[in-house]
């Protein structure tokens, strides 16, 4: 693990932390929820990138491309106790379309429409995250994404024996 | 064949239990892919096409968002060269009208390729062909073949 995967890799525990901490207030507001598990796992994905010959851009789609790649590597389905690559490629075929739900949630993919941090359409906001109903979160509550959620969870644990 | 639409409306007024019964059963049908897919083995010293065959089924099998995934012949000999089209990515306009490509940094038994992919919308793609925009310095797009996903 280099510099920059660590620094990566550290800013991505943390926001992890927090994502589950909001997870477990008494009060939860989606947009916040949805925020730092969308940090937390682009920082995880570009903590891998930093380590591949091509390191991350300033984008933020990195988590499709991280997930696809974790798919076939040896030392993720190791490190994650599974018994064969295709138990590893499964998990990663449930996680991907919400991966894909995630990495929208950043505001400069998400275009005009819903994202987890400002109000939009950007030329006439009217909508803030915090009034809205993100289908990603009742997502978030069935067995795919608690399984998801598992997984980054595993991966964010083993992260320095993988990366 | 069913249009989405039909699919959607037929999905739509099934009972709680029929429906939840489709949905599992369409899911193992897609996991099974993934299974056989990822459970294919490579031989020992697969030639570059092997290679590149199989890693393309996985890619498809695995990511719902891949469309096609055009194989670039041109390459160094110990290099596999994917553009893989992307339904689903939101994939911004590449700085300059160049793309970059990433290293896939592979981690798989008995492969002795590296791999690097471009992720690019189909229309990007056509953009590519025309020569409005352009791969990466030392890429071309001619001669390539294409992986498509399994009916």
């Amino acid at each position: 693990v280099n510099r920059q995967q660590a620094a990566f890799y550290r800013q991505s525990v943390s926001d992890w932390r927090l994502f589950q901490e909001l997870r477990n207030r008494s009060t939860r507001e989606a947009c916040h929820e949805l925020h730092y598990l969308q940090m937390a796992t682009e920082k995880l994905a570009k903590a891998f990138l930093w380590g591949t010959r091509t390191p991350p851009r300033q984008t933020h789609a990195s988590l499709v491309q991280f997930f696809r790649r974790i798919a076939t590597s040896r030392r993720a389905r190791d490190a994650l106790q599974f018994t064969g690559q295709e138990q590893l490629a499964t998990w990663i075929r449930a996680a991907l379309p919400l991966a894909y739900t995630i990495e929208r949630l950043a505001p400069d993919l998400a275009g005009d429409g819903p994202n987890a941090e400002y109000p939009w359409p950007r030329d006439m906001p009217e909508t803030a995250p915090v009034d809205y109903d993100f289908a990603m979160m009742r997502e978030l509550g069935n067995a795919r994404g608690r399984q998801f959620i598992e997984l980054v969870g595993r991966l964010l644990m083993t992260f320095e024996s993988w990366a | 064949v069913l249009s989405q639409d039909e699919v959607y409306q037929y999905l739509a007024a099934l009972p709680d239990k029929d429906y939840a019964d489709v949905v599992f059963r369409a899911e193992s049908s897609r996991q099974q892919r993934v299974i056989e897919a990822f459970a294919e083995e490579l031989p020992p010293h697969a030639d570059r096409d092997a290679a590149a065959r199989w890693l393309a089924r996985q890619h498809l099998a695995v990511d719902p968002g891949i469309a096609e995934i055009y194989y670039l012949l041109a390459a160094p000999d110990d290099e596999i060269r994917f553009v893989e089209v992307n339904r689903l990515l939101p994939i911004p306009a590449p700085q300059d009208c160049r793309f970059d490509f990433v290293d896939f940094a592979l981690d798989v038994d008995s492969l002795d390729y590296s791999l690097s992919v471009i992720d690019m919308t189909g229309e990007q793609w056509q953009n590519v062909v025309k020569g409005v925009l352009a791969l990466p310095e030392g890429w071309s797009f001619e001669p390539h073949s294409v992986f498509r996903r399994e009916a």
